[in-house]
C-alpha cells in the first residue's frame, strides 16, 4: 500500500467506528431519556400511563404518610396542581415536607405516580435544576431565597 | 505599616525579575535547538543498547530501531546558532512595571488594608478591654461549658441574653441560676418571665408553677403576682384572675411602672362582658393599648430595627407580626406582614408560614 | 494583616501572571535569552505569591478569623482541625485558589525542571501557563475573591456542609485538581509547539511524563470521589454517571489516550499533529469540567457556586482558550511535517485504535452529559439522560478496546503480526475462556454478561502477566536470568503492565457488583433479622449519639454467617449543628469477597426502622484495580529516562564536527 492508501484506510476505519458509535448513541438516546414534568404539566399534557418520566415539585405539607413497612405515600405539588406519589423504599435523608423532590417512575391507570427512585435535594443549596427552573417560571421560587 | 509591606513585596518581585537582566553578561552563544533532540536520540540509543544487553529485544528489531534512531540523529544536525540581540534591561524594567500597574488598582478596588485580623482566640482574650459584647458572651458561655455549676457566670449571662432578646437562652440561663441558688422569689420570677417571653407571651403550666413558687416565698412580689394573675386569665379562670388583679391593683402605688400594664390587662378582661358603654370601652381599650405598647415598645421596636437592617430572619418577622397583632396594632402588623411577604416572595415556605400567621392573627 | 497580605499577594500574582504571559512570548520571538529567563523566574514568583495567599487563607481558617467573609461562610470554631483545613477548598472561592496554586506549581516545575527543553520552548510553555493563570486569577479577584472582609466581624461562622466533612472528600479535590490542572501542561506544550511550528523529539519526550503525572492524579482523584460516594451517600452505588463525575471522567479518557499517543510520538516520531490536538482537547475538557461544575449549569453535590456572573466569566475563559487554541491549530498544524510510517496492524496501529476508541467513548459521555443542556437551550424541553444511556453506549464502545488491550504490547513496531501475537497469548486466552465457562456453569440462569465479563477481566489480567513473563523470558531462560531481567526492566514497562492488569481487576469488580449485587429493603424492629447474600443480619437496637458538632442515633447490627459472628455494624443517622442538616453513616464490613453494607433508614409506624442492606460482591476490586493503575502510573513516572539532563554545552560543541 502506498502512503496515501494507508492513510485513507485509517481514516475510513476511523469514520466507520465513529459512524457505528453515533448510531449506538442515537439509538440509546431515543430509548433511555426520561422527560421531566411538573404536576401541572402532567395534567395538561396528558402523559400516557406507563410512560417513564421524572416528576418534580414540592412535597405538600402534611401529605406524607408512612404505610406498611417501607411504603410511603406523599403528594407532590407545584403550588398549582398536585399529584399523589407512592414509593416503596427508603426515602433520602433530606426528604422533608415542604421541600423540593424529584421522583422517577410511571403513572398508573388511576393517576397515581408510582416512583421507583426518589431524590431529595442534596444539601441546603441544592435544588434539581429542572425543578428550580419550572418553579421560577411560576414565580414561586428563586435562588436568592435561602431561609435557614 | 501594611503599605510598607506591600511596597516591599512589589519591589522584591520587580527586583527578582529585572536584576538578572541588568547584570547579564554579554550572552554566550547558546546551544542550537537540535542539540536537545540529539540528547534525546543518544539517550534512546543507550536505552536500546541496554535492552539488547538484557535480551528484551530481538536482534533484527534492535537493528531496525538503531538504524532509525541513527537516521534521526544525523538529520538533527547542528543548526547555526542565532545571533543574539542586545541586552534589554530597560525593556525588562518597563515590562515589570506592568505588575504594580495591574495590582494596585485591583487591590484598591477590593482590599481592606486597614482592617486588622480578628482571630477568634485573640478576640475572646481581649474582649474585656475592647468591650466586645458578643465576644464576652461567648467567653462566658465557654467558661460555663466547662464549669456548668458556676452560678455567677449564669447570672452574668442571663441579662446579656435578655439584652439581645434571646429569650430561650435567657430562660435556660435563668433555669441554671435557679438550680444553683438558694430559693429566691426574685430569681424565680425572672426565670418565669423569661419562659413567658420565650413562649411568645403565653404563661405555660410550667411557668405558672414557677410563679406559684415565687409567691410562696414572697406573696407580695409584683412581677410574680402579675404573671400569676395573667396565667389565671389565660387559663380561662376569669373570676379568679379578676380577683387576683383587683387585689394586686389595690396594693399597687399609683406611680409604679407596671401599673399601666396591669390596668391594660384588666381592661382587656373587663371589655369582654357585654353591657358596658361601647364608646368608653373603645376609648379605654385604645388608651390602654397605647400604654401596653409603651410597655413593650422598646422590645418590639428593637426587633423592627433589627429586621430593617437585616431582613433575612423569617422567625424575626413572624415574631414581629405576632407582637404587633397582640398589641392590637393591626396596621403595623399588616405593614410588617406586607414587607415580609415582599421580602420572601420567592420562598413558598416562608409565604406559607406568613399566611398561616396572618390568618391566625386575622390580618388581611 | 495576614489576611490582607494574602489578598495583596494574590493580586500581585495576577500582575506577575500578566508579565509571565507577555514577556516570554515576546522574548522567544526575538531570541532574547536573558528576557526569556525572566519568564521562568516569573513562574516561580507566581508560585511563591499564590502559596503566600493560600497560606494566609488557611491561617484565617485555622484561627477562625471570621472577619474574612469566606471563613465566616464556610467554617465554624467548633469544627475539627482536619475540616478547618479542608474547609479552605470546600467552597467555591477557596477551591479556585487551590486551582491556581496547583497551576502555578506545575508552571514553576516546568521552569525549574525543564533544563532538558530548548529555552524557547520552555519560555513559551511557561507563557501559556501564565495566560491560564492570568485568566483564573482575574476570575478569582473579580468574581470570587476569598479575601473579602466583614466589619464588624461576626462571632461565629456558618459551618461546612456536613456531607463534605469526610476524610476521603477532604483530599479528593486536591488530587482531582492536580489531575485537571496537570493537563494544562500538555496544553501549554501543544500551543507552544504550534507557535514554534515544530514538534521536537524533546517535546515528545517531555510532554509524556507531565501528562502521566496528571493522569496519575486524575485516576486517584476519581477513585477517591467514587469511594466517597459509595460509603457516604448511602445508596450502595459507586458510580452514578452524574454530570460532575462525567466532567472528571472525560478528561481522564482523553488523558489516557494522550499518554498512549505520546509513546508513538516519542518512539516513532509519528502521530505528532494528532497528539497536539489531543493535548488541546484534554485540557479543553478539563476547562469544560470546571465550567460545568462552577457555573451552576449543572447542579449537584459538588456545585458550590450557583452564580450566573461567574458562569459567564468562566464561559468566556473557556471560549478564549478552546477557541483560540483550536484556531491556532487549524492555522499552524498543516505546516508541521508528518512523521514515520506504519502498517495498520502494528504497535502504532493498536495505539491508534486505542486513541480512536477512547475518544469515541469520551464523545458518547460528552453527548450524554451535554445533550440535556443543549435540548433545553434549544427547545426548552427538559429531559434527563441517566445510567441506561451510558451503559448502552459506553459499554459497547469500550468493549473492543478492552479485548485489544492485551494484544497491543505483543505487536511489533511498524509492521506487526496479529497471528503471532495471539499465539503468544494462547494460554491467557484459553484460561480466560475457561473462567467464562466456569462462571457460566455456576451461574447458569444469571445474566449472559457475567461469564463474558469475568472472562474479559481474566483476559486482561493474564494478558498483562503474559507480557511480563515474555519480557523476562520466564520458563524459557533460567530463573536467575528472569530475575535479573525483572530487576533491569524499565520502570515504565512495569508501570504499563501494572496499569493494564489493574484495569482487569477493576473490570472484575465492576461486573460483579453490577450483576450480582444483592439489595434488601425491610422494616425491622429491634431483635428481628433478615438474610442478605448468605448472611443473617440482626437489628440489635439503637442508641443516642453525640459528636463534636452533631447529635443523632446509632443503630447496631449483628452480622452472622451460619452460627459464626462476622461483625457488628453501626449505621448512624446524624443531625449536624448549626444547620440541622441530617446525614446517614453507613455500616460497612469490607472483605475482598464483597462488602456487607447496612443503612438505617427512617422509623416506621410500628416502632421499627426501614433498613437497607446490600451485599456488594467483589466491590473492592474496583478500587484495588484503580490503585494498581495508580501505582503503575507512579512507577512509570519514576523511570530513569525522565531524569535525563540537559544536553551539555561541551558535548554539543564536540558533536558538531563528528556529525
Amino acid at each position: 500500500m502506498t502512503r496515501k492508501q494507508k492513510r485513507m484506510t485509517m481514516i475510513l476505519g476511523g469514520l466507520a467506528v465513529l459512524g457505528i458509535a453515533a448510531g449506538i448513541m442515537l439509538y440509546a438516546l431515543s430509548g433511555t431519556i426520561t422527560f421531566f414534568y411538573t404536576p401541572s404539566e402532567i395534567t395538561e399534557e396528558k402523559v400516557s400511563p406507563g410512560q417513564r418520566l421524572r416528576l418534580g415539585g414540592l412535597v405538600e405539607e402534611g401529605s406524607w404518610i408512612r404505610g406498611e413497612g417501607t411504603m410511603s405515600t406523599f403528594v407532590v405539588t407545584d403550588t398549582i396542581k398536585t399529584i399523589k406519589v407512592t414509593y416503596n423504599g427508603q426515602l433520602p435523608d433530606l426528604f422533608r415536607e415542604g421541600q423540593g423532590v424529584v421522583a422517577e417512575g410511571i403513572i398508573d391507570g388511576g393517576g397515581t405516580f408510582v416512583a421507583d427512585t426518589v431524590l431529595a435535594k442534596h444539601d441546603e443549596n441544592y435544588m434539581p435544576k429542572e425543578l428550580a427552573d419550572s418553579l421560577k417560571e411560576k414565580g414561586v421560587w428563586n435562588e436568592g431565597a435561602k431561609t435557614q | 505599616m501594611i503599605w510598607i509591606v506591600f511596597a516591599l513585596m512589589t519591589a522584591a518581585v520587580i527586583a527578582v525579575l529585572v536584576l538578572p537582566v541588568v547584570r547579564a553578561r554579554p550572552q554566550a552563544p547558546d546551544l542550537d535547538r537540535n542539540a536537545f533532540d540529539r540528547a534525546v536520540f543518544r539517550d534512546q540509543l543507550a536505552e536500546l543498547e541496554r535492552d539488547v544487553e538484557r535480551g528484551t529485544i530481538g536482534a533484527a528489531e534492535a537493528d531496525a530501531a538503531r538504524n532509525e534512531i541513527s537516521r534521526r540523529l544525523i538529520a538533527a544536525s547542528a543548526m547555526p546558532a542565532k545571533s543574539h540581540p542586545a541586552r534589554t534591561p530597560f525593556l525588562a524594567l518597563l515590562a515589570a512595571l506592568i505588575i504594580p500597574a495591574v495590582a494596585l488598582p485591583l487591590y484598591l478596588r477590593a482590599g481592606s488594608p486597614l482592617l486588622p485580623d480578628v482571630p477568634l482566640a485573640t478576640r475572646l482574650e481581649k474582649a474585656a478591654e475592647t468591650g466586645d459584647y458578643e465576644a464576652l458572651i461567648v467567653k462566658v458561655e465557654q467558661h460555663l461549658a466547662l464549669n456548668p455549676d458556676d452560678v455567677e457566670g449564669w447570672k452574668v449571662l442571663a441579662p446579656a441574653y435578655r439584652r439581645g432578646m434571646r429569650w430561650a437562652d435567657t430562660a435556660e440561663a435563668m433555669r441554671n441560676v435557679v438550680r444553683l441558688s438558694a430559693p429566691d422569689a426574685g430569681i424565680l420570677a425572672d426565670y418565669g418571665e423569661a419562659m413567658v417571653m420565650a413562649n411568645q407571651g403565653l404563661v405555660s403550666a410550667e411557668a405558672h408553677d414557677v410563679f406559684a413558687k415565687a409567691l410562696a416565698l414572697d406573696a407580695k412580689l409584683p412581677k410574680a403576682r402579675f404573671f400569676d394573675a395573667l396565667a389565671l386569665k389565660q387559663e380561662g379562670k376569669a373570676a379568679e384572675a379578676k380577683a387576683a388583679f383587683d387585689a394586686f391593683l389595690a396594693e399597687t402605688p399609683s406611680d409604679a411602672p407596671w401599673r399601666p400594664m396591669l390596668v391594660a390587662e384588666m381592661q382587656d378582661m373587663s371589655s369582654k362582658p357585654p353591657g358596658i358603654d361601647e364608646q368608653a370601652m373603645k376609648d379605654a381599650a385604645s388608651m390602654s393599648q397605647e400604654d401596653q405598647q409603651a410597655m413593650i415598645r422598646s422590645m418590639v421596636d428593637g426587633l423592627e430595627e433589627k429586621l430593617k437592617a437585616d431582613g433575612s430572619d423569617l422567625d424575626g418577622w413572624l415574631r414581629l407580626i405576632r407582637a404587633r397583632g397582640v398589641l392590637g396594632e393591626g396596621g403595623k402588623a399588616k405593614l410588617a406582614y406586607d414587607t415580609a411577604k415582599t421580602r420572601f416572595k420567592d420562598n413558598p415556605q416562608a409565604i406559607a408560614a406568613l399566611d398561616g400567621l396572618a390568618k391566625e392573627m386575622n390580618i388581611q | 494583616m495576614i489576611a490582607e497580605i494574602g489578598h495583596f499577594a494574590l493580586i500581585l500574582a495576577t500582575g506577575v501572571a500578566l508579565y509571565q504571559f507577555l514577556v516570554p512570548l515576546y522574548a522567544a520571538q526575538r531570541g532574547d535569552r536573558a528576557l526569556m529567563r525572566t519568564g521562568l523566574t516569573a513562574s516561580v514568583l507566581q508560585l511563591a505569591l499564590i502559596a503566600t495567599a493560600f497560606a494566609a487563607l488557611t491561617h484565617a481558617y485555622l484561627v477562625s478569623d471570621f472577619s474574612v467573609q469566606n471563613v465566616f461562610e464556610n467554617s465554624h470554631s467548633a469544627k475539627p482541625l482536619l475540616y478547618k483545613i479542608s474547609g479552605v477548598w470546600g467552597n467555591h472561592e477557596g477551591s479556585m485558589v487551590l486551582w491556581v496554586l496547583i497551576l502555578a506549581l506545575y508552571g514553576a516545575a516546568v521552569a525549574i525542571f525543564g533544563e532538558n527543553l530548548p529555552l524557547e520552548l520552555r519560555s513559551r510553555v511557561v507563557a501559556i501557563q501564565g495566560s491560564i493563570g492570568l485568566a483564573f486569577l482575574l476570575f478569582i479577584v473579580l468574581t470570587s475573591n476569598p479575601f473579602m472582609r466583614i466589619e464588624p466581624p461576626p462571632i461565629e461562622g456558618n459551618g461546612l456542609n456536613p456531607i463534605l466533612q469526610d476524610p476521603a472528600l477532604a483530599f479528593h479535590p486536591p488530587f482531582l485538581y492536580a489531575g485537571y490542572v496537570g493537563l494544562s501542561i500538555a496544553f501549554a506544550f501543544a500551543v507552544a509547539a504550534l507557535i514554534d511550528g515544530r514538534v521536537d523529539a524533546a517535546w515528545a519526550r517531555w510532554v509524556r511524563p507531565w501528562t502521566l503525572a496528571a493522569w496519575v492524579f486524575l485516576t486517584i482523584g476519581i477513585a477517591m470521589g467514587s469511594w466517597w460516594a459509595y460509603y457516604e451517600l448511602g445508596w450502595g452505588g459507586w458510580w452514578f454517571w452524574d454530570p460532575v463525575e462525567n466532567a472528571s471522567f472525560m478528561p481522564w479518557l482523553v488523558a489516557t489516550a494522550l499518554i498512549h499517543s505520546a509513546i508513538v510520538v516519542e518512539k516513532r516520531n509519528a502521530l505528532k499533529i494528532w497528539t497536539v490536538l489531543l493535548s488541546i482537547l484534554a485540557f479543553s475538557l478539563s476547562l469544560m469540567g470546571t465550567f460545568l461544575v462552577r457555573s451552576g449549569v449543572l447542579t449537584s453535590v459538588h456545585a458550590f457556586a450557583v452564580d450566573p456572573e461567574r458562569g459567564l466569566f468562566i464561559l468566556i475563559i473557556l471560549c478564549i482558550f478552546i477557541g483560540g487554541s483550536l484556531a491556532l491549530f487549524a492555522w499552524r498544524a498543516p505546516m508541521m511535517k508528518a512523521g514515520g510510517l506504519f502498517a495498520p496492524v502494528s504497535r502504532e496501529g493498536s495505539l491508534v485504535m486505542n486513541n480512536l476508541l477512547l475518544c469515541v467513548a469520551c464523545l458518547a459521555v460528552f453527548v450524554g452529559t451535554l445533550y440535556p443542556l443543549a435540548l433545553e437551550t434549544l427547545s426548552g424541553e427538559k429531559i434527563s439522560v441517566g445510567p441506561p444511556y451510558f451503559n448502552l453506549t459506553f459499554g459497547p464502545i469500550i468493549l473492543p478496546l478492552l479485548l485489544l488491550v492485551p494484544i497491543g504490547p505483543f505487536l511489533a513496531w511498524k509492521r506487526g503480526d496479529a497471528a503471532t501475537a495471539l499465539r503468544r497469548l494462547w494460554i491467557s486466552l484459553a484460561v480466560a475462556v475457561a473462567v467464562g465457562l466456569v462462571v457460566l456453569a455456576l451461574n447458569i440462569r444469571g445474566p449472559w454478561l457475567a461469564p463474558f465479563g469475568m472472562a474479559l477481566a481474566a483476559w486482561l489480567v493474564l494478558g498483562a502477566l503474559t507480557d511480563l513473563a515474555s519480557r523476562i523470558a520466564l520458563f524459557k531462560a533460567p530463573l536467575a536470568t528472569s530475575w535479573h531481567r525483572i530487576i533491569g526492566l524499565p520502570r515504565s514497562a512495569i508501570g504499563g503492565i501494572l496499569a493494564h492488569g489493574g484495569l482487569g481487576v477493576m473490570i472484575a469488580g465492576i461486573i460483579a457488583i453490577s450483576l450480582w449485587k444483592i439489595e434488601v429493603i425491610v422494616a425491622l424492629k429491634p431483635g428481628e433479622a433478615a438474610d442478605v447474600g448468605g448472611y443473617s443480619i440482626t437489628f440489635i437496637g439503637e442508641t443516642p449519639l453525640t459528636g463534636p458538632n452533631f447529635t443523632g442515633r446509632a443503630g447496631r447490627f449483628l452480622v452472622k454467617e451460619g452460627d459464626r459472628e462476622v461483625a457488628t455494624l453501626v449505621s448512624e443517622k446524624r443531625e449536624f449543628q448549626p444547620s440541622g442538616m441530617p446525614t446517614t453513616e453507613v455500616g460497612l464490613h469490607q472483605t475482598l469477597a464483597g462488602d456487607i453494607y447496612v443503612v438505617m433508614g427512617d422509623a416506621t409506624n410500628d416502632g421499627g426502622r426501614a433498613i437497607r442492606m446490600y451485599f456488594n460482591p467483589l466491590v473492592n476490586f474496583i478500587w484495588l484495580g484503580t490503585f494498581i493503575m495508580f501505582l503503575g502510573g507512579l512507577l512509570s513516572l519514576s523511570d530513569r529516562r525522565y531524569r535525563v539532563g540537559a544536553p551539555k554545552r561541551h558535548v554539543a560543541a564536540q558533536a558538531v564536527p563528528a556529525e
